[in-house]
């Protein structure tokens, strides 16, 4: 169990070097639904490093995973509606939050924005209640 | 290769080696440690610690810097107010993630695996996304 912590702390820090990477080269938050929003809005048009960015996040993602047999593994007992349920408040929340986990949680709160602590907490707290009375009502 | 977009690969792929390294992949895992109330999985909050320790120690170092590598300034966010908006969107995030387990980032890390849940959430991630306009 220790193990786990520690294997999760250092990828952890390697996410966090990942935001700090593309501040320092690029001037850029890490932030990914506001990387993808950039993408679906502009279409053709879009920046070329937010599309080498989810390249990077897309193609490793799986090289990474195949190579370390690190599959993901998914709840089996969901309906299909539910999972599409899920990616379109997802989608429609970082939009009006202007921002997700890694945008509000990695960079927001690295840079001590009062906007991400409060978008945090508020999706913290749901996203634990939405599992309780899913798995305990 | 343009210097900006071999930038952007470099930090998407790092992102992706973190995201698996450290179990966020696993919407299993993310659901275990929503579940405190339960058998809570405490992992990932060491997820988190790590990453933002990180960018707390490291962003100031950063922005010390008059520019970034490629780039005129550096673009951070506008807006400090706290509104309606910020709660409505983040609690409806917050709905969607404790349902599925998932966040943008570990889903299309997911992608290729090709499995029907994780294509099924990406599609409405990218409906919901254009259904509602940036403000």
């Amino acid at each position: 169990m220790m193990d786990n912590w520690i294997v999760a702390s250092g990828g952890g820090v390697l996410i966090g070097l990942a935001a700090v990477w593309l501040l320092w080269s690029l001037g850029r938050m890490a932030g990914v639904s506001g990387i993808l929003n950039g993408i679906l809005d502009a279409g053709k048009h879009a920046e070329k490093w937010r599309i080498g960015f989810v390249l990077g996040l897309v193609g490793v993602g799986f090289l990474f995973s195949y190579l370390t047999h690190n599959q993901p593994i998914l709840p089996s007992d969901k309906p299909w509606w539910q999972w599409l349920l899920a990616g379109l408040l997802v989608g429609i929340g970082s939009r009006l939050a202007n921002g997700c986990t890694s945008g509000h949680g990695v960079c927001g709160l690295g840079r001590r924005a009062k906007r991400s602590l409060f978008a945090v907490l508020i999706f913290m707290s749901v996203a634990i209640l939405t599992v309780w009375i899913g798995r305990h009502v | 290769m343009r210097k900006d977009f071999l930038f952007g690969l470099i930090g998407g792929s790092m992102f992706a080696i973190g995201l698996v390294f450290s179990g966020m992949t696993k919407p299993n895992l993310i659901i275990d440690f929503l579940d405190v109330m339960g058998k809570w999985n405490p992992q990932l909050a060491f997820v988190l610690g790590g990453a933002v320790a990180t960018t707390l120690l490291l962003f100031p170092l950063v922005l010390r810097q008059k520019k970034p590598l490629v780039g005129e300034k550096f673009i951070l966010p506008s807006k400090t107010n706290i509104d309606a908006r910020l709660g409505w969107g983040a609690a409806i995030f917050g709905l969607g993630w404790g349902v599925a387990g998932y966040c943008p980032a570990p889903a299309l890390a997911n992608l290729l695996w090709l499995d029907g849940a994780t294509c099924l959430f990406l599609v409405g991630l990218v409906v919901g996304s254009l259904t509602v306009k940036n403000r």
